[in-house]
């Protein structure tokens, strides 16, 4: 019973991230692709910790977190990015 | 036991996953970045939290709570600074509202200073489009825009049109840059090269009471009104400072009680603001009684008169 609810989530949090797929696909800017991919890594982390329980192996929670630190890390890298390419007399 | 625990924790997984579906759907058919933005911060942190806080149920061990509050209190640290700082290059990269949104404060100040510059260039000579754009570099703080090396460029241009109106313009600008004693040489080089323009010493009286150097500032409005020039503002200065300072009440109410009866009536909107200065003397003088009677006053000369309202309602709580 709870096998097949987890196995629900994780189609459901699958679909979800064709949807953040389609964001980054269409864009139309690059801070558009940014918060799409931070929304994947966000259900990526999920998926993972859902999967943890579903094969009984808790090591995998110690991904997710590699993984929350990692995306922060992206964003604010393609944010200072973004500030960089902007003309500073805005 | 056991069976609670597994269904707390599927609650818990299920309620995340549909927040996680909400950011989705959000992050889909939201009109604009910014609103897609604020979609996926709340809700996917929201989604992610429950999620994590599920698994930490089901296992209910002590490292994997570790681990998942570890976890939670990484997402909640980092996803709003994260979309701070990404709301904040797109909006300095320019990309655009979806056009129902009603305010921009920026935009706006950011779209007087283009208009400014487009005046300029079709007039070089136009002094007005010039002090504006003085006025955006020394106000906005640089992560803005403001700069005050371009705000000194800009005052040079200025003083190259017009010397005792560049010279008030580079006083301005140390004004706001905290320079105070350069300020007060500019002032003073502007009223000697207009012969004494008034409104260039009004300028500089109020640069001394904002900067805490009130006796100079009353030495000033005194000086104007033994000339025989601009007596009414000056008297209205005068009480203005003194109600601000809290020195020198004396003077300052007589000053005001002048104001209020000269000849021409002043407006009625300058009526209003002086009754209320003498309402805050009076105030600071424990005449409760009379400085309410002079905040109804001023309520009378102008209905809505936010400052005199607030002190009223100060003092009917006392």
């Amino acid at each position: 019973m709870v096998e097949t609810a987890l196995f629900i989530a994780i189609v459901i949090l699958s679909i979800c991230s064709v949807f953040a797929m389609v964001r980054f696909i269409k864009g139309p800017s690059l801070p558009d692709r940014v918060t799409a991919f931070d929304l994947f890594a966000a259900i990526v982390i999920s998926i993972i910790a859902i999967y943890s329980v579903i094969s009984g192996n808790t090591a995998f929670l110690d991904v997710a977190i590699l993984l929350s630190l990692i995306t922060f890390l992206g964003s604010m890298s393609f944010a200072y990015f973004l500030f960089r390419n902007t003309k500073n007399d805005r | 036991m056991e069976v609670i625990q597994e269904l707390t924790s599927t609650l818990f997984i299920i309620f995340g996953v549909i927040f996680m579906m909400i950011a989705a759907l959000g992050i889909l058919r939201l009109p604009d970045f910014y609103i897609r933005m604020s979609a996926i911060t709340k809700a996917g942190t929201m989604g992610v939290g429950l999620i994590v806080v599920g698994i930490a149920i089901y296992f209910n061990t002590l490292l994997i709570s570790a681990k998942a509050f570890v976890i939670v209190s990484f997402m909640l640290l980092t996803a709003p600074v994260a979309a701070h700082i990404i709301a904040r290059a797109a909006y300095r990269q320019g990309i655009p509202f979806w056009g129902k949104n009603l305010i921009d404060e920026l935009g706006d100040i950011v779209k007087k200073k283009d208009d400014c510059e487009k005046v300029i260039s079709k007039d070089p000579q136009s002094l007005r489009a010039r002090i504006e754009i003085l006025d955006y570099h020394t106000t906005l703080p640089p992560i803005l825009g403001g700069s005050i090396r371009k705000a000194i460029k800009v005052a040079g241009e200025i003083k190259s049109i017009d010397t005792a109106e560049g010279h008030r313009a580079y006083a301005l600008v140390y004004f706001r840059s905290n320079q105070y004693k350069l300020a007060e040489s500019e002032y003073d080089l502007a009223i000697k090269g207009s012969g004494g323009k008034l409104s260039y010493r009004f300028e500089k009286g109020v640069f001394y009471r904002e900067t805490e150097q009130v006796e100079k500032a009353f030495q000033l409005f005194e000086e104007i009104i033994s000339e025989n020039t601009g007596i009414k503002e000056a008297l209205f200065e005068i009480g203005k400072t003194s109600a601000l300072t809290g020195l020198n009440s004396k003077r300052g109410e007589e000053a005001l009680t002048l104001f209020m009866n000269f000849h021409p009536l002043p407006e009625k909107s300058e009526l209003a603001a002086a009754s209320c200065f003498m309402g805050q003397i009076l105030l600071k003088r424990r005449d409760h009684s009379s400085a309410r009677e002079f905040f109804e006053k001023s309520l009378e000369y102008l209905p809505g008169y936010s400052d005199a309202a607030y002190y009223l309602s100060r003092l009917r709580k006392e």
